[in-house]
């Protein structure tokens, strides 16, 4: 329930475009997006990247770990938080007003 | 090595002996060829040696030329070699002499290239000799008559070259150098002279002939299953074996587990206890024996993940068991952590350059608006002139505020002692109010700036706040019922730690101040921080957390006669006697930064006290110059001894810890002040809040202005706390509607070097004027 609330509070956060909950095989929990296409890219997509990203950081040093991830791009920023049972992505539009 | 020499010599017949019938026919042309052509032969050598000779010549180059013999008709029967590349050379024998004096023309030619470079080209050198194998072949076929017998054949008869089957080169030994050596050798040789002496008659030496019996060989065919053959492949990167390291060691790890008694456990779980108190970073204890890897867990081919995971499943039909796992993620912790982390990162997006300004970052612009830095700075340039030109104004950045606590009043705000980003807002009611409404604590974080971290309901209302500095996770909070309760903030769970609900020694008015004190205990105990609250019903108390919640009674505040002067001051002394109680109500509190045994309680009379953890009777110095509720004493943070307090009569008084009347009395409006607190960076820099505004005050310029003031407006409400930030020149000010506003200041003067002079200064020359000022009255 409180992760519900939270989640839902994110949403709210002014120009946040949607949020998503991956579970570790790929299934999307809970998406703010209503087309189901678009979650699924965004899901397969992110979760190749954060897999890469893991990677990388472990190559480096294997005592490493990613704990964040955020791709800035021109139209908006993913924050993706990986973690061994999920993912959890959030997309937002950036301004400055808070 | 063996090494053949290519030798000048003439031969007339040199045909290997497989060929014999043609040897005839091939002499006689050979005669006849003796006016004109010769040749240098290796083949000579071949016919003197025989058979022997061709087969060791299997190394190339041993087939080099073959003789030339033309024939009759003035053409060529040179055996043509038995491979061919020369295309042009056809096998037809019948072939007009014309040609086949071409031929001869090109292959002598060839061979007088040979000559030229003897040995070195030794492809050409094949080709010829290939040629003239064709030659020979072609030779082979024609028909022999009896006249070819009855010829005569010369035969020329030359040497052949040295041909070396085994070279082994002598060792040399130095009899002088290697003495030792060379005897053994010597005595080798003899050795082996005298066995050879011995071998001829000896009877231990048989010569024996073997033959070796060459085993007949049958092949056998035999049929089998086809063998199946899998590749597989596997790429194991560096964090791949750590990981395979780690679980081994955990494993051992955990075998050890088993046998260790339970202290030790508890003991190596205390150790590992986390520092920021609003983030929950501490491991699940036993590990997530989930399957596949994700995002490269502990999985052993991370590579084939990549292809395995590229495509999502569409959600068909899940079973129960994956409905409940997924279900699982949802309720984890982990994922409230997430999202806790993610929040953050997101509402600090949009609040980018309020965070920038908070934090004296510069500021970037972040949009689609091109570029960026110089735009950014010159806006904040502009809102900074727009404000009051260079003089030292408030910008306002944010305010905390949620539904949660609408309509409350803020009564104390304090920063966490380690964490300076963690503010601690209590929201409660100063007065008493016929409905008791439900006090709250909430946690802000800079961090995100739209929701509070933490928030701790509790019955009555919260009029005093402490963070402890040697567990920087324990929020100490007093309620208006006169309860004292410890929150851990780590699990943010409902329920205080610490309560004193039980406790006989509770007190039983509001309690107003709260602070942690660390104290220097007796020898056999290490220091340990207590918790001293001072209430509204005259006592100032000790509270332990070692053992349980234990109280110990440091002062009961009495009532103090105020020494004022003036004429009718017996009179005053008079009246004073009748009093309804001998108690006195604190209102305030403030330990000594540098002494902790020594503190200051200001009481609702305006009277403030020091006063001694050692002596629980009486005061050590009393302290006159309010006549009305004491609010809030502050010590300097730059001054041992310089002290500030604030009153609802309207004023503030700077005090010196000697003298019984103040140094210096600021005021500035006709409403009761009701908090005040020290700069952290400037040490004549104060900040205080009426009802109606927030006024910042510089010791330094002026005692009888502040230097900057905010009125409030009307949805604000009246402030009712501040608080300066330490990490940034920032104020933070709670007002009666539950907001908490974040204010930067900007164009402040700048700290002066020595704080503590400055200060000093401030309050000569304030006690100079008085002086002046009683001498002249």
């Amino acid at each position: 329930a409180e992760v519900e609330e939270t989640f839902k509070r994110i949403l709210s956060h002014k120009g946040v475009i949607g949020a998503i909950i991956v579970s570790y095989d790929g299934i999307p929990i809970r998406s703010s997006f209503a087309e189901n296409d678009v979650t699924v890219q965004y899901c397969a997509l992110i979760q190749q990247l954060a897999q890469k990203a893991k990677s990388a950081v472990r190559d480096l040093d294997p005592g490493n770990d990613l704990t964040f991830l955020r791709i800035r791009s021109k139209k908006n920023e993913i924050m993706v938080a990986p973690s061994p049972d999920y993912l959890l992505l959030v997309v937002q539009e950036p301004n400055d007003q808070p | 090595m063996s090494q053949v020499k290519l030798q000048e010599s003439i031969v007339t017949s040199s045909r290997p002996a497989a060929a014999g019938q043609s040897a005839a026919n091939a002499s006689k042309k050979a005669r006849q060829s003796r006016k004109g052509f010769y040749a240098s032969g290796l083949y000579a050598s071949r016919a003197t040696s025989g058979v022997s000779s061709r087969k060791s010549g299997e190394e190339k180059g041993v087939w080099s030329k073959y003789p030339r013999l033309p024939n009759d008709q003035g053409g060529e029967d040179t055996p043509k070699p038995l491979l061919e590349d020369d295309k042009k050379v056809s096998y037809d024998t019948k072939e007009t002499p014309s040609e086949l004096a071409s031929q001869s023309q090109s292959s002598q030619l060839q061979q007088t290239r040979v000559h030229g470079d003897r040995g070195s080209d030794r492809g050409s050198v094949d080709q010829l000799h290939w040629t003239e194998m064709k030659t020979l072949r072609d030779q082979m076929e024609s028909p022999l008559t009896e006249a070819d017998l009855e010829a005569d054949v010369d035969i020329e008869i030359s040497e052949t070259d040295t041909i070396w089957l085994l070279d082994i080169k002598p060792k040399l030994v130095n009899p002088e150098t290697d003495g030792d050596l060379a005897e053994l050798i010597k005595q080798r040789n003899e050795a082996y002279k005298a066995l050879l002496a011995d071998k001829v008659g000896n009877d231990k030496y048989v010569a024996r002939e073997m033959n070796t019996l060459e085993a007949t060989k049958m092949t056998k065919p035999c049929q089998t299953d086809e063998i199946g053959r899998s590749e597989f492949g596997n790429t194991a990167s560096g964090w791949d074996m750590f990981d395979s390291f780690q679980a081994q060691l955990e494993k051992e790890k955990a075998d050890r587990f088993e046998k260790k008694t339970d202290e030790e456990l508890a003991k190596e779980a205390e150790q590992q206890q986390g520092d920021d108190p609003l983030e929950d970073n501490r491991r699940p204890l036993e590990p997530t024996s989930k399957s596949p890897a994700f995002v490269g867990r502990q999985s052993t081919t991370p590579s084939v993940l990549d292809s395995e995971f590229g495509t999502v499943r569409e959600s068909v039909a899940m079973t129960a068991e994956e409905q409940a796992q997924l279900d699982a993620i949802l309720t984890s912790p982990k994922l409230k952590q997430t999202l806790f982390i993610i929040e953050r990162a997101v509402v600090q997006n949009n609040s980018q350059n309020l965070l920038a300004t908070y934090r004296h970052l510069p500021i970037i612009e972040l949009d689609k608006t091109g570029d960026s830095e110089a735009e950014a700075s010159q806006a904040l340039l502009v809102r900074q002139k727009s404000g009051a030109s260079l003089s030292p104004h408030l910008a306002y950045l944010w305010r905390y505020s949620c539904p949660a606590v609408k309509g409350q009043a803020v009564t104390c705000m304090v920063w966490n002692k380690q964490n300076k980003d963690i503010l601690a807002v209590s929201y409660g009611k100063h007065e008493y109010e016929p409905e008791m409404k439900n006090g709250l604590v909430c946690c802000w974080s800079v961090k995100n700036i739209q929701q509070p971290e933490r928030v701790f309901r509790t019955k009555s209302g919260v009029t005093a706040l402490s963070w402890s500095t040697q567990f920087s996770y324990l929020l100490a909070a007093g309620l208006f019922d006169g309860h004292v309760l410890i929150f851990d903030v780590r699990t943010g769970s409902q329920e205080p730690v610490f309560d004193s609900y039980l406790s006989p020694g509770r007190h039983f008015g509001p309690v107003r101040q709260l602070e942690w004190v660390r104290k220097e205990a007796g020898k056999h105990e290490e220091t340990q921080e207590v918790l001293v609250s001072a209430s509204s019903d005259g006592r100032v108390i000790q509270w332990s957390i070692r053992k349980g919640f234990e109280f110990k009674e440091l002062m009961k505040l009495k009532r103090v006669t105020t020494v004022l002067p003036g004429p009718s001051q017996k009179q005053k002394q008079q009246k004073a006697d009748a009093l309804i109680s001998r108690q006195a109500s604190g209102s305030s509190m403030a330990f000594n930064p540098n002494d902790k045994n020594v503190y200051l309680v200001g009481t609702e009379d305006g009277n403030l006290h020091k006063c001694s953890c050692s002596y629980n009777e009486q005061y050590l110095e009393s302290y006159f110059g309010h006549s009305s509720p004491v609010y809030s004493v502050k010590w300097s943070p730059f001054l041992t001894d310089v002290f500030i307090s604030c009153a609802a009569d309207w004023t503030i008084n700077l005090w010196q810890a000697d003298r019984t009347r103040p140094v210096t009395t600021m005021g500035s409006s006709t409403k009761s002040i009701n908090s005040l607190s020290w700069s952290p960076k400037s040490s004549c820099i104060f900040a205080c809040v009426n009802d109606g505004q927030l006024e910042v005050w510089n010791m330094a310029h002026s005692t009888l202005d502040p230097i900057i003031t905010e009125p409030t407006d009307e949805d604000t409400g009246r402030y009712t706390h501040v608080l300066f930030s330490d990490n940034s020149d920032s104020l933070l000010v709670g007002d009666a509607q539950g907001n908490v506003q974040v204010f930067k200041l900007e164009n402040m003067p700048s700290a002066p070097k020595n704080q503590a002079e400055a200060l000093d200064r401030v309050i000569q020359l304030a006690l100079k004027t008085e002086l002046n000022a009683s001498q002249t009255a």
